[in-house]
């Protein structure tokens, strides 16, 4: 094994750095974008809207079932068509297109949004009705008592699941390279392709993709400790 | 119509596509464009290949740029893994296609064909001393191609009920399970073949059988584009002639394939 | 849907070999992942140190390494190591199916092992003891105590596990294993429509999740009698 290949200036380091922005811009972009999802999903299917619970509901059990690669073709490929048919009565009928990054970005952070939808109404049904009968009691106001007491004990109780959503995601990521994203999987790759050394570059990635779950789970594991012991719990 | 209206609807529109995290970098345009942007498979050497700071080498990159020159044309490359070139291509992810892709009657129905400007042929090629006679031989053996390739749907189309055909995404996958002893043989166009026969890797294998030419593996690789493109594929058509008449193709050819391979397409088109 | 079938036309075939494979890999990596994660659990369990850093280190190593990875390193990496290919393994690994099964598996049974771990572990305490004092020999506590209890704690996680590796199958068309994505994603290439083949796959893995939910009831549903007879 030859570690020279992964060297900054003369090696490929610089490639599979700019890969791993790409790897950690999508994963926290899709984070994001599935986490507001899912907390909004999550609002509606504990709603009394019925319907829109149901349609919550059905789209949590479509996006959980289909495999990522699927979604990730359908938004890509799917997209493009649309917004080019949806757009050439316009008069528009240049070049639309969702680039990869926004389409891996779209899918992955809808699949994300799938399960968070899922820990977050468990969190919600978590919190002790105490709180907010003395939220009540005070006569604070429904949105007030929701943003001040019941969304942080349900985020504190949502927290190691999302921390653990994280890790799911970023490990979905390297599958938007099958539609041409340059993240960090698909240099290491390529640097495979170029230089023969397959096996040191996929081992590099996988140390990479390792200490990344680590970190994260580390993270989680001090954010938990510490929300006990403010709860005194 | 009213102009400003149709700027103001156009910025609109601009701005959701934004939004949405599009990219539109014009509004359309009757003649072909300026700036144009090329895929390549970028893992095809000699013919394409990424470097380590994300530029794309290789005699196609150099030929492409020699086109893009002599055709007036400011030309970008993009990378697209082969199998969803065309898909990719209709979805205008990019303006053309220069990256081996062979011509053939298929792919002629849903775009459209420069006239072509290499020529290869395909043949096959497997571990030395396992010499079969083709076709009998290959009852019952496993052969190695390139997903969505020329090559795959001749061999399934002439022998699908023997072979057992593995697709992979590149030629490096095809020649490690070469090597490893998970296929008998690879079926491949011959000059990406023949960097692997030459190398150090490669030297336990040799072609085997005659070189094949059929429809179905295509007439030469041309520059595809989509149906509408006529302009540009026009342009793209005249400067290929130029680069040939002026010497330009012979001058790339030999810094990337031996003296007496003979890889000009000129024939099929003159 | 019969529009959607009439349209496949000549590629149904292709798509239905597809989905065959991926059941077949479902069906396979689900219990032979199992087989593995279960010593690894005992030792995720154990009192010993070193065997728990053991379990601990397989739960990681997997739950943290993108599946492609390893499918590409055990595919590609372990031809290269010395001897393997003289060796017995050669027979499993030369096979394409047989090396997407092993990593498959072995991808969840890390996650199986976090899970069945987890199941044994929160089995209370004074059920086993009061099954010890009442005269239970040790393998009778486990058969008919520790067990059924896990089972009821794990079975849900089992089913979301079960959910993961049925989408996991997906990604072994990149080692040449042609399963349903990979067959859809084929014919979308050959056809140039997109909506019929990947519609065709997407219902099929839903009808799959449908299954292995209705599976997750009926064991939860006989695991659960004390529920079972509250309605």
């Amino acid at each position: 094994m030859d570690l020279s290949l992964l060297a900054f200036g003369s090696g490929w380091g610089d490639a599979l750095a700019r890969g791993l922005l790409v790897t950690l811009a999508l994963a926290a972009a899709s984070v994001v974008l599935g986490t507001a999802l899912g907390l909004g999903g999550a609002l509606v299917a504990t709603s009394r809207r019925r319907t829109a619970a149901r349609l919550v509901g059905g789209y949590e059990v479509v996006m959980r079932s289909l495999p990522e690669l699927l979604v990730i073709f359908a938004v890509y490929y799917g997209f493009s068509f649309a917004l080019q048919a949806l757009l050439a009565p316009f008069g528009v009928d240049g070049f639309v297109a969702i680039d990869a990054f926004w389409a891996g970005v779209l899918a992955i952070g809808m699949v994300h949004g799938a399960y968070c939808s899922e820990v977050f109404r468990g969190a919600f049904a978590a919190v002790p009705a105490g709180p907010l009968e003395a939220a009540a009691a005070l006569g604070l106001r429904p949105l007030p008592t929701f943003v001040t007491v019941k969304l942080p004990l349900a985020l504190r109780f949502a927290l190691p699941g999302l921390m653990n959503l994280v890790v799911v995601t970023l490990k979905a990521t390297p599958l938007v390279a099958a539609v041409g994203l340059e993240d960090l999987l698909r240099v290491a790759g390529d640097a495979g392709k170029n230089t023969k050394h397959y096996l040191t570059f996929y081992l590099a990635a996988l140390a990479v993709y390792l200490v990344l779950a680590a970190a994260i789970w580390l993270v989680e594991g001090r954010i938990e400790r510490r929300a006990s012991k403010f709860l005194g719990a | 119509m009213n102009l400003s209206g149709l700027i103001g609807r156009a910025s609109s529109i601009c701005m959701i596509v934004a939004a949405l995290g599009a990219s539109l970098p014009g509004v359309s345009h009757a003649a072909a464009p300026e700036k144009v942007t090329i895929a390549t498979e970028g893992a095809f050497p000699p013919f394409n290949q990424t470097e380590a700071d994300g530029s794309f080498t290789g005699f196609e990159i150099d030929l492409g740029n020699a086109i893009c020159k002599h055709a007036g044309l400011e030309c970008t490359w993009v990378k697209q893994d082969f199998s969803g070139m065309i898909p990719a291509l209709q979805a205008k992810k990019y303006d053309f296609i220069f990256s081996y892709m062979s011509i053939n009657d298929e792919r002629a129905k849903v775009g459209l064909f420069s006239i072509p400007y290499i020529t290869d042929q395909f043949r096959f090629y497997g571990p030395k001393g396992s010499a079969v006679t083709l076709p009998a031989g290959l009852d019952g053996k496993s052969v190695g191609v390139l997903s969505g390739s020329t090559g795959e749907r001749f061999i399934k189309e002439k022998w699908g009920d023997k072979v057992d055909v593995r697709g992979y995404d590149n030629l490096d996958q095809v020649n490690a399970d070469l090597e490893a002893g998970r296929i008998d043989y690879g079926f491949n166009a011959q000059l990406p073949v023949s960097v692997f026969l030459a190398s150090p890797e490669g030297a336990g294998y040799a072609w085997f059988g005659p070189s094949y030419s059929d429809p179905l593996l295509g007439r030469g690789a041309g520059a595809m584009f989509r149906k509408d493109e006529t302009a540009l594929r026009d342009k793209v058509n005249d400067a290929i002639r130029a680069v040939y008449a002026d010497g330009t193709f012979k001058e790339i050819a030999a810094r990337y394939f031996k003296p007496g391979v003979d890889v000009s397409a000129e024939p099929l088109w003159k | 849907m019969p529009d959607l079938v009439a349209g496949l036309g000549p590629y149904l075939p292709l798509l239905l070999e597809g989905a065959r494979t991926t059941l077949l890999l479902f069906v396979l990596t689900l219990p032979i992942g199992f087989l593995i994660a279960l010593p690894f659990a005992f030792a995720r369990n154990a009192r010993n140190r070193a065997l728990r850093g053991l379990g601990h280190g397989f739960v990681l190593f997997f739950r943290g390494a993108p599946l492609l990875v390893v499918l590409f390193l055990v595919y590609y990496g372990l031809p290269q190591v010395p001897g393997i290919r003289q060796s017995v393994l050669w027979f499993l690994l030369r096979d394409p199916f047989t090396v997407a099964v092993i990593a498959l598996s072995l991808n969840s049974a890390g996650f199986q092992t976090h899970i069945i771990a987890g199941a044994l572990r929160n089995v209370p305490a004074n059920e086993v003891e009061a099954a010890r004092a009442a005269g239970f020999s040790r393998p009778q506590v486990f058969r008919f105590i520790v067990a059924p209890h896990a089972v009821r704690l794990g079975i849900r996680s089992f089913g979301n596990e079960a959910v993961f590796v049925l989408k996991g199958t997906a990604v072994v068309s990149f080692i040449t294993v042609r399963d349903l994505m990979g067959a859809a994603n084929q014919v979308y290439f050959r056809t140039f429509e997109l909506v019929p083949p990947l519609v065709f796959a997407a219902l099929v893995y839903l009808a799959a999740v449908f299954a292995v939910s209705r599976f997750v009831r009926l064991v939860e549903w006989h695991a659960t009698p004390q529920l079972r007879r509250a309605r």
